[in-house]
Order: C-alpha cells, then structure tokens, then sequence
C-alpha cells in the first residue's frame, strides 16, 4: 500500500460531562459521554475525582447496625441529631469532638425484639417530634424532651395501638410497620406489622395495609376512638408495598408492579382516595424497597424495565444510556439496596445527588450516583464496606 | 380623655407558659423546668423562663455535614462517615476511559501527543494512557498497543487556577482511546479538557 499522506487532528474532550453511557458500543458514542469510568464528579463543567469518604464520627457505643440517620426541631427550637439503630435511638452529643468514645448518647432502647430488624429505619417529623418506624409492630415516637430531670417517662414510645376484641386481656394490638409517611396532617405507616401487646404472640405482617392516624393526632390510630384515623388493604392488587412518597398533597404508595396514588378528599369517614395509576396486572412500580428516595418535588425509584424520576410533572425515564450497567450491578447486589437524595454535600456545595449504593461480593460495594443538574451517571466504588442507611445531612454542631 | 388613654394603656407584664396538652385532649400536664445542668448532653438553654420544659441534649444546627452509615470492613466498625467536598482526594481509584475515537474507520492513526487543561486542586499523580489496536492485515490478528505516562502536577495548597500541561507518548493503531487513572490517596485532579493530537494515515485501504 502506497502511504499518500497523513492528516492532523486533534479530538477534545470537554463540558458538559455526560458520565456513563453503555447504550452504543464505545467507538460510536458521543465525546462527551465514557464507556467506563468510577468515581468522578462533573459538577460546574469540570471532571473532577470525587470527594473523599471518609470516618467522621465514631461507632455507637454498641456497634450496633445504625438504620437510619435524621434530624428534627423540638418544641423548645432545639435541633437532635438522631441515630435509629437495631438497639435503640441514640443522639449525637453537642461536645462529640472533645470526647472520643462517647459521641453519642443512647435515648431509649428497644424492646422485644431486641435487637429490632436490620431494616433501613423509615422516618418521620411531624408536630416538632420524630417518628419512625423500624420494621416491627411499633411505631416509635420521641419528643427531643423526655426524659427530663422530672419525668421518669420512657423516652421512646410505642404510640400506634388499636383497641381489639380481647384474645388474651385487654391488650391494644399495637402497629408498625415498613414504612412511614406524612400527609394531610396524619402520619401513615405502610406495610403493617401488627401485633397483641401480649409477651410472645405472634406478629402479623400485612404488605398490603395501610394506615393512617386521626388528623394531627400522631398518637390517634384506633376509629372507634376517633372516625380520622383507619386504614385500608389493598386487596385488588397482585403485589406488596413497597415505598411511599408525598408530593404536594399527593401520596403515592408505590408497589412491586404499580403505583397508587392516595390522595387527600375529606376529614370524615374516608379521608383519602386511592387511584391505581395503571389498571395493567403489571406496571412501573418500584421493584426494590429502599431505593425510592425523595427530595422536595422530585422522587426517584427503581422499576423493573428503568430507573424514574417522579415530579410534579409526571414521571421521566432517568436510567437513560446507564439503565444497562446499573442493572447489571443490581443483579449482583448481596443485600438490598439502598438509596439517598440529598440536595448538597455540605451547605457551600449545593449538587442534587440520587446515590443508589449497591453492596457486591467481597464486601465491595458500588454507589451508582446520579447527578440531576447534569443529567448524568458516574459509579463511585467503596473497597471497604457498604452503606447501612440512607445519607443525610444533618446538623453537627 | 388624655387620663382615660392613659389609665387605659398602663404597661402591663404577660406571663408566659408552655405546657403540654396530650394530643389525645387529656388534662394538660404542667411540669417544672429541671435544674440547671440536667437534661443530658449539652442542650442550648431554654430554661430562662419558668414552666418551661427543657430538652434533652440537643444541638445548636449550625453546621451541617453529609452522613453516610456505613460499615467498615476494615475495622469490623458501624461508623458515620461524610463525603467531604472540601476534599477531592477520593480514598478509591479514579478511573476514567475517553471515547474510543474512530477517526476514519479502518484507518491507522499516530497519537503522539496528550494536551490537558486542570484546575490545580493541590498536588497530584495520575496516569495518563492512550490504546489503540494494531491490525495486521496479512495475519488478520490484532494486538493492543499501549503508551502510558506518569504526570505530577500541581502545587501544595493549590492555587484554584486553571493550568494547561502536555503529555509525550506515542502509540500507533486504529480506534484510540485515551484513559486517565488517579490512584487512590494521590491528590485531587480537576480537568478542564482533554485532548488527543496526532495524524491519521490517508493511505489506500485496497
């Protein structure tokens, strides 16, 4: 072959960072997407190694399995940095820096069971207290107040009871559940655990159920008591619920196969109307329970067929030329999965992240992140361990 | 009329109390603020005023981090760990693998240059690779070519400023790709642009 002549070129790479992208084979993409990359950040046009992860508050004092992280205002305007964790609820202290070891002082333990579930804690703030509910028959509640130097009271409460007929005395049937929510001025708890307040009797898990309490009453969940509170199973569907979201005064109670939305119709007898979105047997719904995570106006969840975003404007395929690799790794994920979104890393740096982390084998785990400014997919890896509740940011001082 | 405003408006002193109504309606409870110092913790003091109740613990919310749960494998710990963005020298290998170019399909191109812009973060050590594919067109076989070079930029504390900075390597071979590999710990790297420089063969594919 008779050489003719060589042509120069140059190829540049720059904003807008597109991150992943496995729909095209790696030679027909476009330039500003990669075929394979980890642990990048592509805020502000710039490809940047991510941040660091790293310790920054020690262990409870147990090395108990902490479920879930959040923060509240109590009534006296004072903020609690709250730890649920398989043995109790812990606060962080406010001197946490000058006393290595005890950073966190324990609130309240749980009762039997103990230790509680190993499920990612559901949480939520309502009327200046917390609430959460941790998988078992209880929903638990803390004002930030009790105990006080006069009080002997519990500081941690199981507040959802239900009057039935007696099977054994007089005990309420006590409910918790799978997840918690809010709306309309009731809290609601979702794929119920319901048990008789009586030592060693059994729980009764119901997936489908859902609860709510009397209106602005948290501690109201039994309608002989008050016609505000009840409840409801969803009894024409094929599957289980799996995730709730509240956006604007909508609800949407989210299943293996669909959605339904609850919304707010009345203050009497039937507060709530429930619409499934699709009348099909099987639909969008959200496959896998702890990767539904919300912030403001925005949802994000993961059905079988892609990745949605959920907004006030409908729903959007999100998964986009990453669905692919993502899947893949979710069908390697030793446990379940779970999800964050939170609006910043700390206040200066303001950059909506969904962060899926998946825990693989070797105790690996890969946290799919997912810039929503940016449109864009970039894993971060963890060598070393895996994430045991969803992130949040929370005060520290 | 001045003495009847005057006896009507005489300062007065309000009392203020919280008490706690059960949501239920029960009778409220009125409890006495706790001494100074109980409560736990280091709650921010509302007990200035009498009947109020204090907190127990608490913090003041002036300063927020990212916590992650997170269980460490290496000290067998449950610890709350931040994703620090003061911070970009990730603990983990960044990994980053350009577009495969195909300048004209089927031809042969030589890089021999790579021409990088970065923010200058602090200072940091990466690798910067080109492959591309050597085909043999009488044997039908293939072999992968690889140029790899070490760079070391930046300053100590990183002066924020944008910086450009060029890569001599050469490597030969259709379908090239240029690959950015930041070990773990080796400082944070920002880049602005990329780029790939070198000439595409125009000889006859017959």
């Amino acid at each position: 072959m008779s050489k003719q002549s060589d042509s120069y070129f140059e190829q540049t790479y720059d904003a807008p960072w597109k991150g992943i992208n496995v729909d095209l084979p790696e030679n027909k993409i476009s330039k500003e997407y990669t075929p394979a990359a980890t642990n990048w950040i592509v805020r502000g046009g710039e490809l940047r190694t991510r941040p660091r992860q790293q310790e920054y508050i020690n262990s409870l004092s147990d090395n108990s399995q902490p479920t879930a992280i959040t923060s509240f205002q109590d009534s006296n305007n004072v903020v609690h940095t709250v730890v649920i964790s398989t043995t109790g609820l812990w606060q962080l202290n406010s001197a946490w820096r000058k006393n290595p070891g005890k950073e966190w002082s324990l609130v309240g333990r749980f009762i039997s069971p103990f230790p509680a579930p190993s499920v990612p804690a559901s949480v939520q703030v309502f009327l200046d207290q917390l609430f959460f509910v941790i998988g078992n028959s209880n929903l638990w509640n803390w004002d930030g107040i009790t105990p006080s130097a006069v009080s002997a009271a519990n500081a941690l409460k199981s507040i959802a009871q239900i009057k039935v007929t007696p099977v054994t005395g007089t005990a309420p049937l006590l409910a918790g559940g799978l997840f918690l929510g809010e709306l309309d001025s009731r809290l609601i708890i979702l794929n119920t655990v319901e048990q008789q307040d009586v030592l060693n009797r059994a729980t009764a898990n119901f997936p489908q159920r859902i609860r709510w309490s009397a209106s602005g009453l948290p501690t109201v969940w039994d309608p002989t008591v008050n016609v505000g509170a009840g409840f409801n199973d969803e009894l024409n569907v094929p599957d289980v619920i799996t995730g709730f979201l509240t956006i604007g005064r909508n609800g949407f109670i989210f299943r293996t196969n669909g959605i339904t939305e609850m919304t707010s119709i009345s203050q009497g007898l039937l507060p709530f109307d429930f619409n499934h979105l699709w009348a099909s047997d099987r639909g969008i719904g959200n496959v896998y329970p702890f990767s539904i995570a919300g912030y403001g106006p925005v949802g994000i969840f993961i059905s079988s067929d892609d990745i949605y975003e959920l907004s006030l404007g409908g729903f959007k395929k999100i998964g986009g030329v990453a669905r692919n690799a993502i899947f893949n790794d979710l069908a390697l994920a030793t446990v379940t999965p779970i999800a964050s979104l939170y609006p910043s890393y700390n206040v200066g740096y303001p950059y909506l992240t969904y962060r899926l982390s998946i825990p693989l084998s070797g105790g690996v785990s890969k946290n799919w992140c997912y810039y929503v400014e940016a449109d864009a997919w970039m894993p971060w890896t963890e060598a070393h361990g895996f994430e045991t509740g969803k992130a949040r940011l929370v005060p520290t001082i | 009329m001045n003495r009847l405003l005057n006896d009507s408006f005489k300062p007065v002193r309000l009392l203020c109390e919280l008490r706690y109504i059960p949501p239920d309606g029960g009778d409220p409870i009125i409890r006495n603020p706790p001494k100074s110092g109980s409560g736990g913790g280091a709650a921010k003091s509302s007990a200035a005023a009498p009947s109020l109740i204090t907190s127990t613990g608490g913090l003041f919310g002036g300063a927020f981090a990212l916590l992650v749960p997170f269980f460490d494998l290496r000290t067998n710990s449950f610890v709350f760990a931040i994703i620090d963005p003061n911070n970009f020298d990730s603990e983990e290998d960044c990994v980053y693998n350009f577009k495969m170019e195909d300048v004209k399909s089927g031809r042969v191109v030589d890089i021999h240059k790579v021409y990088l812009q970065y923010r200058d973060l602090g200072k940091v050590s990466f690798d910067v690779s080109v492959t591309a594919t050597q085909f043999n067109r009488s044997t039908q076989k293939e072999k992968i070519e690889v140029a790899t070079k070490t760079v070391k930029v930046g300053t100590t504390k990183g002066d924020q400023r944008i910086h450009s900075y060029f890569v001599d390597l050469k490597v030969q071979g259709e379908r090239p790709q240029l690959s950015i590999v930041r070990k773990k710990d080796s400082g944070p790297l920002s880049i602005v642009t990329a780029m790939l420089i070198g000439n595409v063969s125009e000889e006859n594919q017959l």
